[in-house]
């Protein structure tokens, strides 16, 4: 049978997508489901971006007239300061960067102590 | 004189893409004259593997470290309190919400692990490689300065040695695959109502396979939605609607490639695709609803199609299935795909990246 002559049929097409409607809902696991964690995983995908201070922000206004000079006159004036901006951005970058660094082997040395006191704790209730 | 490569992944087990991938490219690191081990975080299963004591114990802080990220693992903690130069490669963690929070436990939380040690291993990564670009992009947003697209490496030609010929008498059997571990990521459920749909509105004689590991108690609930749908299920008799097949040898997986007419992948969630690949190799047509990394996998030489129109997906499916000549097209395409991920130019890509950062890591103080 050619492909057009099946699939221009609008009945058939209806009674194929009835039967697939019927089909999805006997399928009955639970919908994926968002818990606390995934929002740790956004706010970790913040962090990281806001952290790249050299990244160049968008320049935007929501006023309906004044809003494209608005823009305009922003960018005039980023462009003019960036030259000064750009040292002080990049001092933050790589303040920024060391942090966000250090404050992850932190986190990896405190997992660390809090499983040696674990075993610690277990050694000492294992003693006679 | 040339560092040392010590390569770090949570297991290596022969039907495991992640392991083998660990082990192509140890194979890629000898060839270009530098020593390297393997270590395992789980106990070794692969001879040929090293623990994570053994690391400890043997390489010291001018080797460099290539540490293989897809879940939860301790290996991102214990190079965070080390001076070890760090390559990691991304192989993508799957969105822990996939998995059952009392059905699946165990894997949910290792996949939240594995996303949530995301900023340890910027933090402990110089350079981080991944397969895809849906895989780099997901890195760039997560703030990754340096990301490089290395795929999987694997030999697909060797698939080929092995020819099948069909059955005379089962030509009229229209066969559809897909072979990934039964997981709710990989969508089988939608597979199956799809083929429902295609086995009862356009051809009776069809058989949907499905090879992979049963691991996960998803293919539990499949079974139950075969069931209610009235499709048999089975893990090896040949007769039933649906057949299961597991732990297939190559020889086997290049059979069941070659006795289907379709490869069909209505997954969510991969972070490469080597399915897919594996059947574009074999002239296998590929129908893939396009998500996450299938995308730039099978790239515009592979049919894709939303699984959410059921209508245009089962369209497609017709199309090549019932007509030669689209069969032929998307065999083709699928072929010629396969040029890019040829033996030789995945090592060449590797080759290239290595010859740059390992010189690059080992100059940093």
């Amino acid at each position: 049978m050619e492909t057009n002559t099946v699939f221009s049929d609008e009945a058939f097409k209806q009674k194929v997508l009835a039967a697939d409607e019927k089909a999805r809902k006997l399928w009955t696991r639970p919908p994926i489901s968002v818990d606390p964690a995934s929002q740790h995983q956004q706010i970790l995908q913040e962090m990281t971006t806001n952290l790249d201070v050299l990244k160049p922000l968008p320049i935007e206004s929501h006023r309906p007239l004044l809003g494209p000079f608005i823009v305009a006159l922003k960018k005039v004036v980023l462009k003019l300061a960036s030259p000064i901006l750009k040292h002080s951005l990049k001092r933050q970058w790589t303040l920024n960067e060391l942090f966000f660094h250090s404050s992850f082997k932190i986190m990896a040395l405190q997992s660390q102590i809090e499983a040696m006191q674990k075993e610690i704790e277990e050694l000492k209730k294992a003693q006679p | 004189m040339k560092p040392r490569i010590a390569q770090l992944v949570v297991a290596v087990s022969s039907h495991d893409g992640v392991g083998q991938h660990a082990i192509g490219l140890g194979e890629v690191f000898r060839s270009l004259g530098y020593e390297t081990n393997t270590y395992v975080e789980l106990p070794a299963t692969n001879k040929a593997c090293k623990s994570l004591k053994d690391f400890l114990a043997t390489e010291d802080s001018n080797t460099i470290v290539v540490y293989h990220h897809a879940t939860g693992s301790k290996i991102p903690d214990l190079l965070a309190n080390s001076r070890y130069k760090v390559i990691t490669y991304y192989q993508n963690v799957t969105p822990f919400p996939y998995f059952h929070e009392t059905k699946e436990p165990t894997i949910r939380e290792a996949c939240r692990q594995g996303t949530l040690q995301m900023g340890a291993i910027r933090a402990i990564s110089q350079e981080i490689w991944a397969p895809s670009l849906y895989s780099c992009q997901e890195l760039r947003a997560f703030g990754f300065p340096k990301v490089y697209q290395l795929p999987i490496i694997k030999d697909y030609q060797k698939l080929r040695q092995w020819q099948y010929t069909q059955n005379p008498a089962s030509t009229t059997r229209q066969r559809l695959l897909f072979v990934g571990r039964l997981v709710a990521n990989k969508a089988q459920h939608d597979l199956i109502r799809l083929f429902k749909l295609y086995k009862d509105y356009f051809h009776q004689d069809t058989q949907l396979i499905l090879v992979g590991s049963f691991a996960a108690t998803y293919w539990q609930d499949i079974l139950v939605y075969a069931k209610e749908l009235n499709l048999t299920i089975s893990r090896g008799e040949d007769a039933s609607d649906i057949l299961l097949l597991q732990d297939l040898s190559e020889e086997d997986l290049a059979k069941t490639y070659h006795s289907c007419q379709l490869f069909i992948s209505t997954s969510e969630h991969e972070g490469f695709g080597i399915p897919l690949i594996e059947a574009m190799s074999l002239g296998v047509p590929v129908l893939a609803h396009p998500a996450t990394a299938v995308t730039d996998t099978v790239g515009s030489e592979g049919c894709l199609h939303s699984k959410d129109d059921s209508w245009g997906f089962l369209q497609k499916m017709y199309e090549i299935l019932n007509h030669p000549q689209k069969s032929m097209y998307w065999k083709e395409q699928g072929l010629g795909r396969c040029e890019n991920f040829s033996m030789t130019s995945i090592t060449d890509l590797y080759k290239k990246r290595i010859s740059h950062s390992i010189p690059r890591l080992t100059a940093l103080n």
